[in-house]
């Protein structure tokens, strides 16, 4: 199964490796957000015919009814310490939001990045 | 409080990445509530790769925001003022108030939040949209299943740092990728692969499309589950 985040190269080179029967999400293509040509095609697609795989789109607002429900089972896994949340927060109010913003497209971020604007 | 809101307004659609003249910031007098309404005093505001999608023009999944207008994005913060029966004053609360530092919201979409539970930020991630992205893209969208092989690219960003741990707990026994070799620089601690790159990698998996810059930090870690049982 391959969580796609990044797409372009990144999911080409997924592709070549994939296993019979795989499933491919594709959650985001951040490599690709701010391309000023066309976006970058998976040019390995054929794999998915070799390997009887799947590749399919998500959003996530179409799963708002059950929120609550992933909420609770997330923070109950975070009391556990089974998972940790990790959040990059940045200072510097609504001001620092253009170059702040900017850091995802950079790899600059690690986990969750926050603009901290009051308290 | 403040008497004074700043916000950030998109001013131009960006070729590429976004500059600052495609920003205007606004300063107005902090709003009042009206019947129906309320305030939040924004303590912190969710930055997104999403959003630089939101800013393009066309269809997509999510309408896109309009020049002028605020910048979208979610944020929490603390009702500073209400007249809304669902919402007090001093409530902390999560909705897509947009970057600035006061919204006036009539409550759609809004939830209220414990910051006794998790920090106000981890509302914006693990608790929040990227963390339930990760959750039900892994557990409903995939179905992943123990015994099953789990990639995920990206996987020192929001999204990806939440799925990975998932992919953990759900395939079980992580492994080292055999498809990504990277140097390890400050890899997550529920993620024995998870890796961050500043040199171009030499795998097959290895190029980073978005950012070619030299010495950059290549975004596109990637972390992989494996569970040793048999499926």
């Amino acid at each position: 199964m391959y969580f796609d985040n990044v797409g372009g190269e990144i999911l080409d080179a997924a592709l070549t490796r994939l296993a019979r029967g795989a499933r491919i999400v594709i959650c985001g293509a951040v490599s690709q957000y701010n391309a000023t040509e066309a976006v970058r095609g998976p040019s390995n697609y054929l794999a998915l015919l070799v390997s009887r795989a799947s590749m399919t789109g998500m959003v996530v607002f179409d799963y708002a009814a059950r929120y609550g429900e992933a909420m609770a089972e997330l923070a109950q896994w975070l009391r556990e310490g089974k998972l940790v949340s990790r959040e990059h927060i940045v200072e510097g109010g609504v001001s620092a939001f253009p170059e702040s913003l900017l850091k995802l497209f950079a790899g600059e971020n690690t986990g969750k990045l926050v603009l901290h604007v009051g308290d | 409080m403040s008497q004074t809101n700043r916000r950030v307004c998109l001013a131009a659609r960006p070729s590429g990445l976004p500059k600052p003249s495609d920003w205007d910031f606004v300063e107005e007098p902090v709003p009042e509530p009206g019947d129906g309404e309320f305030v939040v005093e924004i303590s912190h505001v969710s930055l997104d790769p999403a959003m630089r999608g939101w800013m393009n023009a066309g269809a997509s999944y999510i309408e896109p925001v309009e020049i002028g207008e605020t910048m979208r994005a979610g944020a929490v913060g603390r009702v500073s003022a209400s007249v809304h029966s669902g919402f007090a004053v001093g409530d902390h609360v999560y909705g897509v108030f947009g970057v600035q530092e006061h919204a006036r919201s009539d409550g759609k979409g809004v939830i209220k939040i414990d910051p006794a539970l998790a920090p106000a930020p981890t509302y914006l991630g693990t608790l929040g949209m990227t963390g339930l992205t990760a959750y039900f893209g892994l557990l409903d969208v995939a179905k992943v299943k123990e015994g099953e092989t789990v990639v995920v690219s990206g996987a020192a960003g929001a999204v990806g740092s939440v799925a990975g741990q998932i992919a953990k707990l759900r395939a079980r026994a992580p492994s080292a990728s055999p498809v990504v070799r990277r140097s390890a620089a400050g890899s997550l601690r529920s993620s024995a692969s998870t890796r961050r790159s500043t040199t171009r990698p030499r795998t097959s998996a290895a190029p980073c499309a978005s950012t070619r810059q030299p010495g950059s930090t290549c975004i596109s870690t990637t972390s992989v589950a494996r569970s040793s049982t048999p499926r």
